[in-house]
């Protein structure tokens, strides 16, 4: 710049002009502006900027959890799209093949193939009041097959160490209960054909019961109640068990 | 410019925030385990192969018990699983011969016609069986089945 007194070129930051020495208002205006500057740098280095730090955590936790959130958010619409559509096709293939369905459950009771009858029941979720008879025969058929399973355990037990296991016994005297009472809670009602079919199950039981078993009729009769308690079990299993012990 | 300026760092919001962020970190990383899981194991599915193992293995062992409980556990209907339901069936026939031979014996009503019938049953099963490896099982319980009727029949 050029003094206003000398007219000689300075620096404009100079406070005075080297020649003459007038003072300089625009150095002494700099120096003031760059003391300020100095101040606000010294505060904001020991204040602001650990501040800072901060936020620019705080900034990336923010879009972090947005991220996630987003994230979460997409994983449950994807869970519920899920469900409602296995949901959807289930109902839908069940709807589209009900015929089908109901031809292929009729066909397989009646050549009482009931053990395939209850998983065909099962995987389609047709268990209900539309197919009560069905549903009964297979919930009947799932105690006696319940029954058969021991019956041959039993029977191999003693072919392989000669008496069955206690735990055997006790079994059977359960399923033998549960196929005597015949007790389907959800479908009371035997329907005449399911009926018959419980009868004839009833009637092998209570063979197998005084045949191998050796129960006496009274034994009989607890085991024909509606309701066999915990103690008649075991006393039934213990009897049996003293008594053949084995044979 | 000290008035424009929050210098109160927030840092209970960065740690509460940052507990948040790890848990579903967490989440996430447990979700992508258990999925890789479901998806190694097939949802916790059994495979074909592994219930056919199961299956021969207690067919082997000649554990029919065991292989009915298989069967009838996993509703193991189709025709992969004949073998096993054949053999199931001749030892089934075998004990109810054992069984109505004794109700039998003890002057049951119908008893006798139950044996000869579960008797033929496993002759037929013995004389064709629908599967080759059974033959021998099948005519072993046979054996068996005979013997336990014979002295009936003496009697």
């Amino acid at each position: 710049m050029k003094c206003k007194n000398c007219g000689a070129n300075y620096r404009s930051r100079e406070l005075f002009c080297p020649y003459c020495k007038t003072p300089n208002p625009r150095g002494k205006l700099w120096k003031q502006q760059r003391q300020a500057a100095q101040q606000d740098y010294q505060w904001a280095a020991g204040e602001v900027v650990p501040v800072l730090r901060w936020r620019a955590a705080n900034r990336i936790l923010n879009r972090v959890l947005l991220i996630e959130l987003g994230l979460l958010v997409l994983c449950v619409i994807g869970v519920i799209a899920a469900f409602a559509l296995g949901n959807t096709a289930l109902q839908a293939g069940i709807l589209q093949g009900n015929g089908e369905i109901t031809e292929e459950l009729a066909a397989l009771y009646e050549e009482e193939r009931f053990g395939e009858l209850y998983a065909r029941l099962s995987e389609t979720e047709l268990f209900g009041e539309d197919y009560y008879e069905y549903s009964q025969m297979a919930l009947l058929y799932s105690d006696y097959e319940s029954f058969c399973e021991s019956r041959l355990r039993f029977f191999y037990e003693i072919e392989q160490q000669e008496a069955p296991d206690e735990y055997t016994v006790s079994r059977l005297v359960g399923d033998i209960h549960d196929v005597i009472a015949a007790d389907i809670p959800a479908y009371p009602e035997l329907t005449e054909r399911n009926a018959a079919f419980a009868a004839q199950y009833r009637n092998e039981v209570l063979t197998f019961a005084q045949v191998l078993l050796g129960l006496n009729e009274s034994e009989m009769e607890t085991l024909g109640q509606e309701y066999l308690t915990m103690a008649e079990e075991e006393a039934l299993t213990e009897a049996i068990w003293e008594r053949r012990a084995w044979e | 410019m000290n008035n424009t300026i929050e210098t109160r760092p927030p840092k209970v919001r960065i740690v509460l925030k940052s507990i948040a962020a790890v848990l579903l970190c967490l989440f996430f990383i447990q979700l992508l385990l258990f999925t890789l899981e479901s998806v190694s194991t097939n949802g916790g599915e059994v495979t074909k192969s592994e219930l056919i193992g199961w299956c021969d293995q207690s067919y082997r062992e000649r554990n029919y018990p065991e292989l009915y409980e298989m069967l009838t556990l996993y509703d193991l209907y189709d025709a992969d699983y004949d073998l096993y339901w054949e053999a199931v069936r001749a030892y089934t026939a075998y004990t109810d011969v054992v069984e109505w031979s004794r109700a039998a014996s003890l002057g049951t009503e119908g008893a006798q016609k139950r044996a000869q019938e579960s008797l033929a049953t496993l002759q037929n099963l013995a004389a064709q069986p629908a599967f080759e490896q059974n033959t021998s099982l099948a005519r072993q319980l046979l054996e068996a089945a005979q013997a336990e009727l014979s002295p009936q029949e003496n009697n």
